[in-house]
């Protein structure tokens, strides 16, 4: 895959969708390691002024924040494009962003069903197709999503959070076809079992890997070819199987 | 966002204390918002305390861990502001390089900024910059019933003394603002000189507390006869600059290994018995005399002796051991020094450390400071070493001695409250504050506090 070159570090700027807790705010750990600015965008402000003030402390970059909520309704991708404006350009975009409900059931009403799909599916989709336009236009830049194996099919708890998350695996390999020659690299992992608050305390079948390991991985492979991948690795052959798996045995399943 | 709450089972790093409860591990500030975040609940640092400071039964631990942020920092004021779960090892490789030090650092890396405020603990050079509250500007703390409040000597004076050395009992420390010392190198000269007997101790102490930064001593209390208490004092001061000229550009942190309290009692089997402390004493005694006298010593291992030596304390095997931190004034020194000495004569115990420190202050509340000899001892968790921490109970009321709270996991509420006489004064402060005394642990149910 052609990719262009994005910088040198300190002046690549990278803006994280998602940054406050978990993957986001271990990948903007990672980011920062290696030099990169940082505009970093979730919804509680304390959070990210914290986050920021220790990136720009240790790491000796600029970090800058976007208090946005994605799900409140509010203007957030304006709100989010003004704070941009502090940076010349944005050369990488991140969305480690999830949400999901417990009563995700099948009979959400339909706020809690737009917050679900907003956070999940349209918020990385409306940013990319902002910031998409100049990093095209320079031929360079790194665009890069994460799903969940919890979306390889469709399940009975998180229903319209795992039909949100395979839209968005959907639209990343849609990214990768339209960009591949465009020297943006397009990149979608498919996230296993990832030790953050929401595995929290939970008992799971397979172990869970940390946030940060995860996210050097991330912050490692931005040049390289691959566009989709599944992390850690030996998720790949849980999926195929339960991709595979028939219908008649699926639906008995309790997971 | 929804915060968990896990099953888990936590252990004092002494192995005196060890049971099953509830955990939590916010890693938003949001979760301090939540309704009923911290109804019977304490703060969790490192979990290294040497006794059940930041767990009980019957609450719920926070655990600080992902808050560890460095938030802010001042060349021009000296300060950092840090939230509570910033270890010490981080904070001395983000100020070493600056020329700055946290004037007061206890023994190893891993320890949060808050315990070190909620046990006001102390370094090597308590003679000389106190204890860590001293170097606390200001401090946010969240509690379950009172909010966010902002604390410090100006604002809220009375809560804020009450928290620097309220083991964790007045809410959850959020963050704080550390005033920080200048350096001209992290190194420290180094310089160490044999000690004869432990009677002559406060005059050593005291000589070499107006000479240098940084002063303790080490005991060999296996020995017997007149070389009973023999060691060596070890003093620091830091380098100056023509002296750094000649030192490597830099001091080089290293990792900071693994310490915990699980990791602590990973080896079932006990190294330390009658038989082997004193040879491990002889051996560690000789190596410290005929070593070389006076050296450069990188900062961050001066500070932090216990790094890299975790052993130790795995040597007491599952059972741990017992620490007992007294201070002792100096008038009463010579005799509480001669019923030490005739206590392990009759009845041998096998003392792996004996450690001393000069401390001057004033005492208030539950905080362990004032004017006196500091001592420490180690020794294995036994029915013989649980009868000398005994006797160490009676013994200290009799010479005005006092016990360090949080160095002892089974210290008894009643030597307490013989040894501490404002801890009537911060129960009833703590009940003002608190009614309904929302935040408890092992430590604070032992005590009654």
């Amino acid at each position: 895959m052609p990719f262009g070159v994005v910088g040198k570090a300190g002046s690549v700027n990278c803006l994280v969708v998602g940054a406050s807790g978990g993957l986001g705010r271990a990948l903007s750990i990672a980011l920062a390691e290696k030099g990169h600015n940082l505009l970093l965008c979730a919804s509680d402000e304390r959070d990210l002024r914290a986050l920021a003030g220790d990136l720009a402390l240790r790491f000796n970059i600029r970090a800058e924040i976007a208090a946005c909520s994605i799900r409140s309704g509010e203007p957030w991708l304006a709100k989010l494009v003004a704070a941009s404006s502090v940076f010349p350009r944005i050369d990488g975009l991140f969305f480690p962003i999830g949400f999901s409900s417990d009563d995700d059931n099948g009979s959400l009403d339909e706020a809690q069903t737009r917050a679900l799909v907003e956070a999940n599916l349209f918020s990385a989709m409306l940013v990319v197709s902002t910031f998409l336009p100049a990093m095209t236009a320079r031929k360079c830049g790194w665009i890069v999503g994460f799903g969940s194996i919890a979306a390889v099919r469709g399940r009975r708890s998180n229903v319209v959070y795992s039909a949100a998350k395979r839209a968005l695996a959907s639209y990343f390999e849609s990214l990768g076809h339209l960009l591949w020659k465009s020297g943006v690299g397009v990149q979608f992992y498919q996230m296993g079992y990832i030790d953050t608050q929401q595995s929290f305390g939970r008992r799971l079948l397979f172990p869970k890997c940390s946030a940060e390991a995860a996210a050097r991985f991330v912050a490692g492979h931005l040049n390289s070819g691959f566009a989709m991948r599944t992390y850690p690795r030996f998720w790949s052959l849980i999926t195929l199987a339960v991709r595979f798996l028939p219908w008649t045995l699926f639906k008995r399943l309790n997971f | 966002m929804k915060f968990a709450t896990s099953p888990t089972h936590y252990t004092s790093f002494d192995g005196g204390v060890s049971l099953s409860t509830l955990c939590r591990r916010p890693d938003r500030y949001a979760f301090f918002n939540e309704k009923d975040f911290g109804q019977n609940s304490i703060s969790r640092g490192a979990g290294l305390s040497y006794c059940a400071a930041s767990f009980s039964q019957s609450s719920v631990s926070i655990e600080h861990a992902e808050f560890n942020r460095l938030l802010s920092f001042s060349a021009e004021d000296a300060a950092l502001e840090v939230e509570a779960g910033v270890t010490l090892g981080q904070i001395e490789a983000f100020l070493s390089p600056r020329g700055f030090y946290l004037p007061v650092q206890p023994g190893h890396p891993s320890i949060s900024v808050g315990g070190c405020i909620a046990a006001d603990v102390h370094g090597k050079n308590q003679f000389l910059d106190g204890t860590f509250s001293a170097h606390v500007k200001n401090l946010t703390l969240s509690h379950p019933a009172h909010g966010i409040l902002k604390l410090s000597r100006t604002e809220d004076d009375a809560v804020f003394k009450l928290t620097c050395g309220g083991y964790g009992l007045t809410g959850h420390i959020l963050s704080a603002t550390l005033a920080l010392k200048k350096i001209q190198a992290p190194f420290v000269r180094l310089s160490v000189s044999p000690i004869e007997n432990l009677e002559s101790l406060p005059a050593i102490l005291k000589d070499a507390a107006a000479r240098s930064d940084l002063v303790y001593t080490w005991h060999d209390f296996t020995a017997r006869g007149e070389s009973f208490g023999r060691g060596v004092l070890t003093e620091g001061r830091f380098a100056s600059k023509e002296e750094c000229e000649t030192l490597p550009a830099k001091a080089g942190h290293r990792k900071v290994s693994e310490l915990s309290a699980r990791a602590r009692g990973a080896w079932r089997a006990a190294f330390f018995n009658g038989l082997t402390t004193p040879l491990f004493n002889r051996a560690f005694g000789w190596t410290q005399r005929h070593g070389t006298r006076s050296r450069f010593q990188p900062l961050y291992d001066f500070l932090f002796p216990v790094h890299n030596k975790e052993a130790y304390f795995k040597l007491f095997g599952a059972r741990g051991f017992l620490e007992c931190q007294m201070i002792v004034p100096v008038e009463s020194y010579v005799e509480f020094a001669g019923r030490l000495r005739k206590r392990l004569n009759d009845e041998s115990i096998p003392v792996t450390l004996a450690s001393a420190k000069l401390f001057r202050g004033t005492r208030e509340l539950l905080r362990f400071t004032g004017e006196g000899i500091c001592l420490a001892l180690n020794f294995p968790r036994s029915t013989r070493g649980v009868r000398f921490a005994e006797f160490l109970d009676e013994l200290l009321p009799s010479v005005n001695g006092f016990p360090n709270i949080i160095k002892d996991s089974r210290l008894p509420r009643s030597v307490v409250e013989k040894t501490y006489p404002d801890c009537g004064q911060f129960r009833q402060r703590l009940r003002t504050f608190d009614p309904e005394r929302l935040c408890r642990s092992e430590l604070s149910e032992r005590l009654g506090l």
